[in-house]
């Protein structure tokens, strides 16, 4: 008998003049709230940051031995692409390398600017050997790793107190595995990997490299300031 | 029915106050202000063969005084001084950049260098907005333009350089509100760096201080590129290193062997310290034509000092 009683109880106040009448004041209290808050908020500042990043280094490289000469020595092949950003300019300079059958010696070719990362721009972290015929001189390597830079594009602040940097700041790229067999045959699959805190400076650039190897990241990445939680 | 409305509302206001205190401590502890910052929609990403086109900061009045003048208006001696000042540089550049270059003509060693001398042009422009109410910030780019243009017409170098030989006396001082900025807060590395640039540059000219002009900046921009040369030459000889130790672990599981050890290209190290003669070259013209140093030795000097590349504070823009 409680119950209905209570339920009763409830609903005559709901119907009341007094309900009716508080629902006002609770907008007040909310608007006051808001206000306050505001004021609060514009009296404390706010700094307002726009992160950026881009490439780094880029190196990749694909060599080994393919065989004997009848002297002994072995026969080599190999390539090299290797880039980096220039700090103050923003543009990169490029070096392509190729190794010597005969000697091994890496010789440069050019330093022309080339295609970096796969067909869609992908960059991986990823060592990769393999040794097709055990016991015979063929030995397949492949290498490829970079690193990202990033900074502060711009730094807002406005207000009496407004928060210095450094910035929390985190970068997120949706990844593929690249963990290959010697037949070239592997099971892909995808996810998503985020980068260690990245703790951005107003000015001046902070270094990047993705936590885990054996995968390809999309690039650019998505890069926020906040929490490793926010996206 | 009676209803005390004191006490609702002193509910109410022991809520606004609390929220309010809490709403005091989201502000204070959250860099952005409590809210989440944009996105990467809003990324400005270089991407692989782009370039960082840093958002320039408002110029504020502490920095350069309002314009008085109208636009268009002649502008005057210290501008025109600066200016050609800032025209010899890039002519000096792209002499030596076309007597020494041997590279193709996409080399992309080459592009940086080119750029070198667009960034330091611009460098040079906003140092005498700071000093040229008359002179436009926003007008940066097209005042490289014109350089450029100007840079084929011999008698516009020819003004150029009586300009500057006919000017008084030494590069006139501007605020520099970088410079303040650029010891604070930083990490020890990069303080450390900032201070040993600016104590080479005190025992050159004790009698000025590298602060009060764009020395500092130029300065601390030459050690960093030379640092950045220097590393990014160890990277790719620690890369063949690597490589060769690898592939001789291997061949030794297999009971191969070990590869004879292969010699690094000599034509590395040139390219390295091709450029780096050129901004050695480049940054000398520099200390020597404007700042009234001994342009070679200080240039040797600061090759010695390793700046991190991370420690890009008192570039002007």
């Amino acid at each position: 008998m409680k119950k209905p009683t209570s339920v009763l109880a409830a609903l005559l106040l709901l119907s009341s003049p007094a309900w009716a009448a508080t629902i006002p004041l609770i907008n007040a209290y909310v608007g006051i709230t808001k206000t306050l808050y505001n004021v609060v908020n514009r009296f404390l500042g706010s700094t307002t940051v726009q992160p950026a990043h881009a490439l780094n280094i880029s190196e990749e490289s694909t060599y080994g031995i393919y065989g004997t000469h009848p002297d002994g020595a072995y026969y080599y092949f190999g390539w090299k692409t290797w880039v980096r950003r220039n700090t103050l300019t923003g543009d990169f300079s490029y070096r392509t390398y190729e190794r010597d059958s005969r000697t091994g010696n890496w010789v440069w070719v050019h330093n022309d600017p080339f295609w970096v990362g796969d067909d869609q721009g992908r960059l991986a972290l990823r060592t990769y050997t393999c040794v097709p015929t055990p016991g015979a001189p063929y030995v397949y390597n492949e290498l490829e790793s970079f690193s990202l830079c990033a900074w502060a594009a711009s730094v807002v602040k406005s207000g009496t107190f407004p928060p210095a940097g450094p910035f929390e700041s985190y970068l997120k790229s949706s990844v593929e595995s690249r963990q290959y067999n010697c037949a070239d045959a592997y099971t892909a699959f995808y996810g998503t990997i985020r980068s260690d805190r990245i703790d951005l400076q107003e000015s001046g650039i902070t270094y990047v490299t993705m936590p885990t190897t054996q995968r390809a990241y999309a690039f650019p990445m998505t890069q926020w300031i906040g929490k490793w939680y926010d996206y | 029915m009676i209803i005390d409305s004191r006490r609702p509302f002193l509910r109410w206001l022991v809520l606004v106050l609390v929220l309010s205190g809490a709403a005091f401590l989201v502000v204070w502890r959250h860099p952005s202000g409590g809210l989440p910052e944009a996105p990467p929609s809003s990324l400005e990403v270089p991407g692989r063969v782009g370039k960082w086109h840093g958002v320039p900061p408002p110029v504020s009045a502490d920095v350069r005084e309002p314009s008085a003048e109208e636009p268009g208006a002649p502008v005057s001696v210290t501008a025109r001084f600066l200016n050609a000042q800032a025209l010899l540089s890039l002519e000096h550049l792209q002499a030596r950049l076309n007597e020494t270059w041997p590279g193709s003509a996409t080399d992309s060693d080459a592009t940086i260098l080119w750029s070198y001398g667009r960034v330091l042009f611009l460098n040079d422009y906003r140092y005498a907005c700071r000093l040229c109410p008359e002179l436009d910030p926003q007008a940066a780019e097209t005042a490289y333009t014109n350089a450029i243009q100007a840079l084929r017409d011999p008698r516009g170098l020819d003004t150029a350089r009586r300009v500057v030989a006919e000017h008084p006396g030494p590069r006139p001082s501007a605020p520099m509100p970088e410079y303040e900025r650029a010891f604070q807060d930083l990490p020890p590395e990069t303080t450390a760096a900032y201070q040993r640039v600016l104590d080479l540059l005190q025992s050159h000219s004790p009698a000025v201080d590298p602060l009060t002009t764009d020395l500092f900046n130029d300065a601390v921009i030459y050690a960093m590129s030379l640092t950045e040369l220097a590393d990014s030459q160890e990277q790719i000889i620690a890369g063949f290193t690597s490589m060769a130790r690898s592939e001789a672990a291997t061949l030794e599981q297999l009971g191969q062997p070990p590869p004879e050890p292969a010699a690094i290209d000599p034509s590395l190290e040139h390219q390295f310290d091709m450029r780096a003669a050129l901004y050695r070259d480049l940054f000398a013209y520099r200390f020597t034509h404007r700042h009234g140093l001994d342009g070679d030795r200080l240039a040797a000097e600061l090759a010695q000092l390793p700046v991190p590349s991370t420690a890009l504070w008192v570039h002007l823009r």
